[in-house]
C-alpha cells in the first residue's frame, strides 16, 4: 500500500511531518471542545455557532486518533524494513507500508521512481511532491513547521483566556457623547422644561411597550417609527455603561452580533435619570423603564432615548442573548 | 493601544472560529472525495458545452450550500477528480452568494428597510454574472496554460484530463488500479489523512487571513469613516466599500446584516460590498495560493473587481429607474 515515504531525509521528516500535524489538528480539535463545554464562544460567536464548532472539534479528534492509529501502524511496519541509505539520495523505499489518497502498487504505477534527473518530482525547498507522471498524491509532504506554529496560535490564546469577555474601550470609543434634539421640539421643550415631556404631552394615555432592543434602535432611522413610538413608555434591557459627562446620564449598550464579533455592532440608547446614578458598575445588565424620544448624537445619528421618572426605574436583570428579543 | 490588541485578538480569534466548523467540513468531504470518488467519474456528469458547464457550476451552491472558507478544499478535490476548472471556478466564487442560506440572510438584513427582494435580485444576479463571466476567462486561460496555473496539489492527473475524458478511461481514484479493494480502516485511514492535510493546509491561511482582517478592524477605517468621507461621490463610495468587503473578511451569511446597518450608504455601495466580499477577501486571497498559481489568481482578482465596480455604478444610475421602493425605505436609505 503505498511507498513509505523515508526520502532519505535525516530524521525521517514525513513521520516529523504526521506527528506535528496530530498534535496541532489535536490541540485545534480538542480547544474548540473545551471552548464549547466551558461556554468561552459565549465571548466570540453567536450561539448558533456553539454546536457547529463543537462538533467539528469531535469530528477532528475522530480523524486525528484515526491518524495517529495509522502512522503508529506504518512507524512499526517502517521499523521492521531496511534502513534507507542515509542522505537525500531520493530513493524510495516502497514497502507499501503507507497510507496515501490511492494505492500505490509500483508495479502499475505508471511512473518512475528512480529518481534520476528527469524524474517529475518537484524537490524544492518545501519538498513538494509532484508527481508529474500522472500519479501524484494530491497533497505535499512539505515539513514547514511555521505551519504548526500559525496554527497553534489560536491554541495558546484560548490557554492565555484571549479573547477577554466583555467589551473593549476601543468597541467603545463612538458610544455616548453629547446629544441633540431637532430644532423643531427643541423650541417647544424650553417651554416645557425637556424635549421628551414635549411629545409626552401630545400622549395623554402614553401605552407601555415591552421593546425588542433592535426594535427601538430601527426605529430611530425612520421618522414615521420615531412618531409612533415617542411619548409612550419603554421597558428595555441592556447593559450599563456610564456616561462620563453627567453621573445622571448613561447608555444603554446592546451588541448586536449576527455570527462573530467581526461583525457586530453596537445599539444604543442613552437614559437621562432625574438624580445621579450610583450602584451600577459598567457593563452590568439593567432593566429601564421611562419615556421613549429621539435626539441626534454629534455624527448625526438619531438615537432613542428613555427618560426616566424615578432612579428606581433602573433594576438589576439577567443577561440576554439576542438583540431581537425584550 | 492595549485596548486596540484586546480588540484585534477578539476580532482574529472569532473569524478563525466561525470558519473552523466548515473548514472541517470541507476538509472531510474533501478527504471522502480523494478517497471515494472515482478519478474523472465527476467530469463525465459534466455538460460538453462549457457555457453551460460553467453557469450550472455557478448555481451549484443552491444543491450543496458551502460556504467561501469551506469551498476551497472540496474545490480543489473536485478539480483533481476531474470537474473542469471553469466550473470549480464558477462554484468557489457564486456558491457563497447563490445558496438559500445567504438568500435568506440578505432578505432578511435588507426587508426591514423595504429594499428585500432588490438587494437579493441584485446580489444574486450580479453574483451569478460575475461568476460566470470570471470562470470562463480562468476556462481560456487553462485551455492555453494547462495545469501551469494549478498548484501541483490541486492539478488534475494530466494536462488533458480536465476536459476531456477518453473512452474506455478507468475510473479510479487511481489510474490504473480500478477494482482494488482496500480494508475499511484503510480507507478511513486514508480519508483522515487527506482530511488532515487538507485541514492544516486552508487553515494556517485562514489564520494568518484573520490577522490581516483582525489588524484592519482595528487599525484601519471603519466602514462609518468610509460612510462619513465618501458621501457624494458614488464611485469612491463603491471603490471604498470593495476595499472595506476585502478587508473585513466576513462570512456571507453575515455580511448582509453589516451592510444593512450603513444606513445612510447608497445601495449600490451595499451591492458592490455584498458581491465582492464572499468572492474575494484577504483570508480567501491567501487561501487561493494553495489551489491556484499567480496568474490565476491576478486573473480572478482583476476580473472580479473591475466587474463589481462596474456593474455597481450602473446599479446607482439605475437605481432610481428600476427600483421604486416604499417611501418608508427611501427615507430609511437616504437617512432619515
Amino acid at each position: 500500500m503505498a511507498h513509505e515515504h523515508s526520502h532519505g531525509e535525516p530524521g525521517g521528516t514525513y513521520f516529523l511531518d504526521q506527528l506535528f500535524t496530530i498534535l496541532a489538528c489535536g490541540g485545534v480539535g480538542l480547544v474548540a471542545v473545551m471552548m464549547y463545554a466551558t461556554g468561552f464562544l459565549d465571548r466570540i460567536l453567536v450561539p448558533m455557532f456553539f454546536v457547529p464548532v463543537m462538533l467539528g472539534g469531535s469530528a477532528l479528534l475522530v480523524m486525528v486518533l484515526v491518524r495517529a492509529i495509522a502512522v503508529w501502524q506504518l512507524a512499526g511496519a517502517r521499523r521492521a524494513l531496511v534502513p534507507a541509505p542515509a542522505g537525500h539520495d531520493h530513493v524510495h523505499s516502497h514497502s507499501h507500508a503507507h497510507s496515501h489518497g490511492h494505492e500505490h502498487a509500483h508495479d502499475d504505477c505508471g511512473h518512475e521512481h528512480s529518481h534520476g534527473a528527469d524524474c517529475g518530482h518537484d524537490h524544492g525547498g518545501g519538498h513538494d511532491h509532484a508527481h508529474a507522471g500522472g500519479d501524484d498524491h494530491g497533497h505535499d509532504h512539505g515539513w514547514a513547521p511555521w505551519r504548526y506554529m500559525v496554527i497553534a496560535v489560536p491554541v495558546f490564546l484560548f490557554f492565555l483566556q484571549l479573547p477577554r469577555d466583555g467589551l473593549t474601550a476601543n468597541q467603545l470609543r463612538g458610544t455616548g457623547g453629547d446629544l441633540k434634539a431637532s430644532p423643531n421640539r427643541q423650541a417647544v421643550s424650553y417651554l416645557v422644561g425637556g424635549s421628551a415631556l414635549t411629545k409626552a404631552l401630545r400622549k395623554t394615555q402614553p401605552e407601555r411597550r415591552l421593546l425588542a432592543f433592535n426594535e427601538l434602535t430601527q426605529a430611530a432611522a425612520v421618522p414615521v417609527r420615531q412618531e409612533a413610538l415617542e411619548g409612550d413608555i419603554g421597558v428595555l434591557r441592556g447593559q450599563f455603561i456610564p456616561e462620563r459627562s453627567s453621573d445622571r446620564e448613561f447608555t444603554l449598550l446592546r451588541v448586536d452580533r449576527t455570527c462573530c464579533a467581526a461583525d457586530e455592532t453596537l445599539l444604543e440608547i442613552r437614559i437621562l435619570a432625574p438624580e445621579s446614578i450610583q450602584g451600577f458598575k459598567m457593563e452590568d445588565w439593567v432593566q429601564v423603564e421611562g419615556l421613549i424620544s429621539f435626539q441626534q448624537n454629534a455624527r448625526g445619528k438619531w438615537i432613542p432615548v428613555i427618560t426616566l421618572r424615578s432612579n428606581d426605574d433602573i433594576i438589576p436583570t439577567d443577561k440576554v442573548a439576542n438583540t431581537k428579543s425584550f | 493601544m492595549e485596548q486596540d490588541i484586546f480588540q484585534f485578538v477578539k476580532t482574529f480569534v472569532s473569524i478563525i472560529w466561525e470558519a473552523f466548523p466548515f473548514v472541517v467540513l470541507g476538509a472531510i468531504i474533501a478527504g471522502i472525495l480523494e478517497e471515494v470518488v472515482p478519478q474523472q467519474a465527476i467530469a463525465k456528469l459534466v455538460p460538453k458545452n462549457q457555457l453551460l458547464a460553467i453557469s450550472i457550476g455557478a448555481v451549484l451552491g443552491l444543491v450543496f450550500p458551502m460556504c467561501e472558507c469551506g469551498i476551497v478544499p472540496v474545490m480543489r478535490r473536485l478539480l483533481r477528480k476531474g470537474l473542469p476548472l471553469g466550473t470549480c471556478v464558477a462554484y468557489m466564487l457564486a456558491g457563497p452568494i447563490i445558496n438559500v442560506i445567504v438568500i435568506l440572510s440578505t432578505w432578511t438584513a435588507f426587508n426591514p428597510h423595504g429594499i428585500g427582494w432588490q438587494m437579493v435580485s441584485l446580489r444574486v444576479g450580479l453574483g451569478f454574472i460575475v461568476a460566470v463571466i470570471t470562470a470562463s476567462i480562468v476556462q481560456a486561460q487553462y485551455r492555453k496554460y494547462g495545469n501551469k496555473l494549478l498548484t501541483p496539489l490541486a492539478a488534475p492527473p494530466s494536462d488533458h484530463g480536465m476536459l476531456e475524458v477518453l473512452e474506455g478511461d478507468p475510473i479510479h481514484p487511481s489510474i490504473g488500479r480500478a477494482g482494488e479493494k482496500r480494508p475499511l480502516f484503510q480507507r478511513i485511514a486514508n480519508i483522515s489523512e487527506t482530511a488532515l492535510h487538507d485541514f492544516v493546509d486552508i487553515m494556517v491561511f485562514l489564520t494568518l487571513g484573520a490577522c490581516l482582517a483582525g489588524s484592519l478592524k482595528v487599525w484601519g477605517p471603519t466602514p462609518e469613516d468610509v460612510q462619513a468621507m465618501s458621501e457624494g461621490y458614488p464611485a469612491l463610495t463603491i471603490i471604498a466599500m470593495m476595499l472595506m468587503a476585502v478587508a473585513m473578511c466576513l462570512c456571507s451569511e453575515a455580511d448582509a446584516f453589516v451592510a444593512a446597518s450603513f444606513k445612510t450608504m447608497a445601495p449600490s455601495a451595499k451591492v458592490a460590498f455584498l458581491v465582492l466580499g464572499p468572492m474575494f477577501d484577504l483570508k480567501l486571497l491567501l487561501m487561493f495560493t494553495r489551489v491556484f498559481r499567480k496568474r490565476i489568481i491576478v486573473t480572478i482578482v482583476l476580473s472580479v473587481s473591475i466587474q463589481v465596480f462596474v456593474y455597481s455604478m450602473a446599479v446607482h444610475y439605475l437605481w432610481p429607474k428600476v427600483f421604486q421602493p416604499d417611501s418608508t425605505a427611501t427615507t430609511a436609505v437616504s437617512g432619515q
